[in-house]
């Protein structure tokens, strides 16, 4: 079976990503930066209703305005229906973004008019008109375990309350989209910020009717992509069907309202919890009734979380509006579970008048077991033990103890879990050439998270060479089949086949170039850039490849057993104030510890749990789509009033690696979806620590945070 | 277009469902290339679906995609091979 390098020299270490200098000066080429030759710029026209009938489209006017060289209609007359605002109607190719979108505003579209639900409190009213087919709601599965009515009666403190969280988008900096450039009649190039370049290749071949072998998607680096970028979609189909029509490469990039409207969301989240527990701070009991919407999809999420309660029930209601389709976003369903669970922990461990690190640790499984045999729960105390020195919990005070002017300082914790593991059906092809140089290949592609670097990593501990010497060359569809980015399960499903494949060639070179120096395979090896035959160093790197000749190696790898594993915890620690006066919330610090098995570079390791938490502080402190329900138009689709972090919101934040002897046996497990589903959580518990009252609604922004402070003197 | 039980009209949950059409997409088709759109969800189910045909979470026919929904062989736009 394969193993990790026992002592290794570069892996675990902190090593810059091989594309940061050029990311940082802006010499890194993103794909809505491509410009082939004779470009011509897409603009889509998208509905300004959220529940309609197209009844006819007339693309004449705009066939007929300047620079214009195709148009396309993407709504059919008589038979589309409108779902919601921003829904595709229409595309246009032309030579400069202002005649595109000139023309869009051309084309002349007639709607019937339709009844909407824009949000979930309009959707399941009372006497709601009945806007979809199957009705505005769908049950999901009912779920009983054990006799949760029962135990409840027998709990000595129990609290009833309704947590909620917003619907919120994914707001990628580069929007989503690609650039179309057909290289024949049958042969094209996609130049695609998408986090699967195999993805868009299958849609492409599908919608398009072309043969596999006659698609190249390119990904060299991308823009974000949290989930929502998995396929070519509809305005990507267009742009290949407009830059087919034009004889020209059309390049096609929501702009920053439709990627709100259309790029997808995280759906929403409430909350109705009963949750009971003995004097001796045991869980006994949850009854959970919870719904959300989606669009038209999924909204579930986990619950109960983490925490152990044999006797429950949940019943979850799916609610559809006329708004933007849900999109999976980082750690789907997690950090809505978390939060609710993690608000109704520590509402309980407050009545029951116990500190709610100790209630939390009180509560988890006895044995929580995940691969490898690793009882998540030993970890879990370990951690919170790990966050508690680092964020001072030797400081934290009950609630209503936190002050007594207007600014109450409080800390929250949180704990969370996901899997993390990969796919075991991918390759990474190793080529070493006779002039030294070392190219990786694979069709997998990197979202930001470090993929490319992490790959070179591998290949330069196992040829002794530095990272920089290594070509990891991703993000092209035609190289052998790639993971597509997403669930943690890039680094765990491509770092096993790549050390696969350096090892294999690694071998082979031995092979071919021991009998010149009258040594056996076994008698080489490699170190600090320096072939040695029985430990004593005969030659350089570049001149053992020269004895290839003219024939390089390759070798192709695939997964290997005990290399990657699955199942990982983590808790966060947030300290904050809050002045009750004006209800603005501070995060002052963020504690973040997290395990992830054998950790490959440190530094983007460290980078992905900056990033998770960031993005968790946002949907915790800010973030909220807002719908109009007279409209049913998005009240905030842009970077103004869909409120992010600036640079003074970031607090100190601290990472703590849970990287252990234990932890690295374990193998590659990825690391980009734990870390951003405890964070408002925690936030939201610190804000209920420092002003004695609960938040129920996220985020914690000063509108929420006063309004709870008014419902507690009765003034709401 | 059946009556429903809340009274509205639409396309009702397959008797009998087929196997899942062949447009049918999920995020878990990407990352998990074994798993199959009609596995059973564990203990919550928050599946995102699309059709690869419109590639939205309405198909060909404007009805809704979605693990039940797209076994529908009643459905215009269901194909399998």
């Amino acid at each position: 079976m394969a193993s990790w390098p026992e002592s290794p020299r570069l892996i675990g270490t902190s090593i810059p990503r091989l594309d940061g200098l050029a990311k940082a000066s802006g010499r890194a080429k993103y794909p809505s930066d491509i410009r082939p030759e004779g470009l011509l710029f897409g603009v889509l026209l998208s509905s300004p209703h959220a529940s309609a009938k197209v009844k006819a489209i007339d693309l004449e006017p705009a066939k007929t305005m300047p620079g214009v060289k195709a148009v396309l209609a993407l709504a059919t007359a008589g038979e589309s229906t409108i779902f919601y605002q921003g829904q595709e109607i229409a595309a246009v190719a032309a030579e400069t973004e202002e005649k595109a979108r000139d023309a869009a505003r051309a084309i002349r579209v007639e709607y019937e008019i339709l009844p909407h639900v824009a949000t979930e409190r309009q959707s399941a009213a009372e006497g709601a008109p009945k806007v979809f087919p199957t009705g505005n709601t769908r049950a999901a599965r009912a779920q009983t375990t054990g006799k949760p009515d029962e135990a409840m009666q027998k709990a000595d403190a129990v609290i009833e309350a309704t947590y909620e969280l917003p619907v919120i988008t994914h707001v990628c900096l580069e929007p989503h989209g690609l650039t179309a450039h057909w290289k024949g009649p049958d042969s094209i190039t996609v130049y695609a910020s998408t986090q699967s370049v195999m993805g868009v290749a299958n849609d492409m071949v599908e919608n398009l009717g072309l043969e596999s072998a006659n698609v190249t998607v390119l990904t060299d680096v991308m823009g974000g992509g949290f989930g929502s970028k998995f396929n070519a979609d509809t305005w990507g189909i267009a742009a290949a069907k407009l830059a087919k029509e034009a004889g020209r490469p059309v390049r096609m990039f929501l702009d920053r309202a439709q990627e709100h409207q259309l790029g997808g969301n995280r759906p929403s989240a409430k909350a109705k919890i009963k949750l009971g527990a003995a004097k001796d701070g045991k869980l006994v009991a949850m009854v959970a009734e919870t719904s959300g919407t989606g669009g038209r999809g999924g909204s579930n999420f986990p619950l109960p979380y983490v925490y152990k309660v044999d006797d429950r029930s949940r019943a979850h209601t799916e609610i559809f509006v006329n708004g933007g389709s849900a999109r999976a976003m980082r750690a789907p369903g997690h950090p809505q579970g978390c939060a609710v669970m993690e608000a109704a922990m520590d509402d309980l461990a407050a009545k029951l008048g116990i500190n709610p690190l100790a209630f939390r640790l009180a509560n988890l499984a006895e044995a929580d077991m995940v691969a490898g045999g690793v009882n998540r729960t030993d970890l879990y105390k370990e951690q919170v033990e790990r966050g508690a020195k680092l964020i001072g919990w030797d400081r934290w005070k009950p609630r209503g103890q936190n002050g007594d002017g207007p600014i109450k300082r409080g800390l929250g914790l949180a704990l969370h879990q996901w899997g993390g593991g990969g796919a075991q059906d991918k390759q990474v092809a190793c080529i070493i050439n006779p002039d030294g140089s070392v190219e990786l290949r694979s069709a997998t592609q990197d979202i930001g998270t470090g993929a490319r670097t992490i790959l070179a990593v591998i290949a330069a501990e196992v040829l002794g060479l530095e990272v920089g010497q290594i070509k990891s060359n991703i993000g092209n569809s035609t190289f052998p089949p790639g993971q597509s980015s997403g669930g943690s399960t890039t680094t765990p499903s491509m770092a096993p086949p790549c050390l696969d494949a350096v090892e294999k060639a690694r071998d082979e070179l031995f092979k071919r170039i021991a009998p010149g120096l009258d040594a056996k395979p076994e008698d080489l090896s490699l170190k600090g850039g320096k072939l040695l035959v029985k430990g004593e160093e005969k030659a350089t790197w570049a001149q053992a490849c020269r004895k290839l000749g003219m024939m390089p190696v390759t070798a192709t790898g695939v997964f290997g057993p005990g290399l990657a594993s699955t199942g990982v915890g983590g808790c966060q620690f947030a300290e904050v104030t809050v002045d009750v006066e004006t209800g603005v919330v501070r995060v002052k610090k963020i504690v973040a510890v997290q395990d992830s098995g054998l950790i490959l570079d440190m530094l983007t390791w460290k980078s992905q749990v900056y990033g998770g938490v960031i993005g968790g502080l946002n949907y915790g402190l800010f973030e909220e789509r807002i719908m109009d329900e007279g409209t049913g138009a998005m009240l905030n689709p842009d970077m103004e009033m869909y409120k992010l972090a600036g640079a003074t919101d970031i607090p100190e934040i601290v990472v703590d690696a849970y990287d252990t002897p234990e932890m690295r046996v374990r193998g590659v497990i990825g690391v980009g979806e734990p870390p951003t589903i405890s964070t408002a959580a925690a936030i939201g518990n610190a804000v209920a620590n420092a002003i004695g009252v609960r938040v129920p609604k996220w985020p914690m922004s000063p509108m929420n945070v006063l309004d709870a402070l008014a419902a507690a003197e009765g003034k709401a | 277009m059946a009556d429903q039980p809340d009274g509205t009209t639409g396309t009702p949950a397959p008797s009998q469902p087929g196997p899942p059409c062949r447009h049918l997409r999920f995020k878990g088709m990407y990352v998990y290339t074994d798993v199959a759109p009609s596995e059973e969800p564990g203990e919550y189910d928050n599946t995102i679906f699309w059709c690869q045909k419109t590639l939205k979470d309405f198909g060909p026919d404007q009805g809704f995609v979605g693990r039940e929904d797209c076994r529908d062989g009643s459905r215009a736009c269901y194909e399998v091979d």
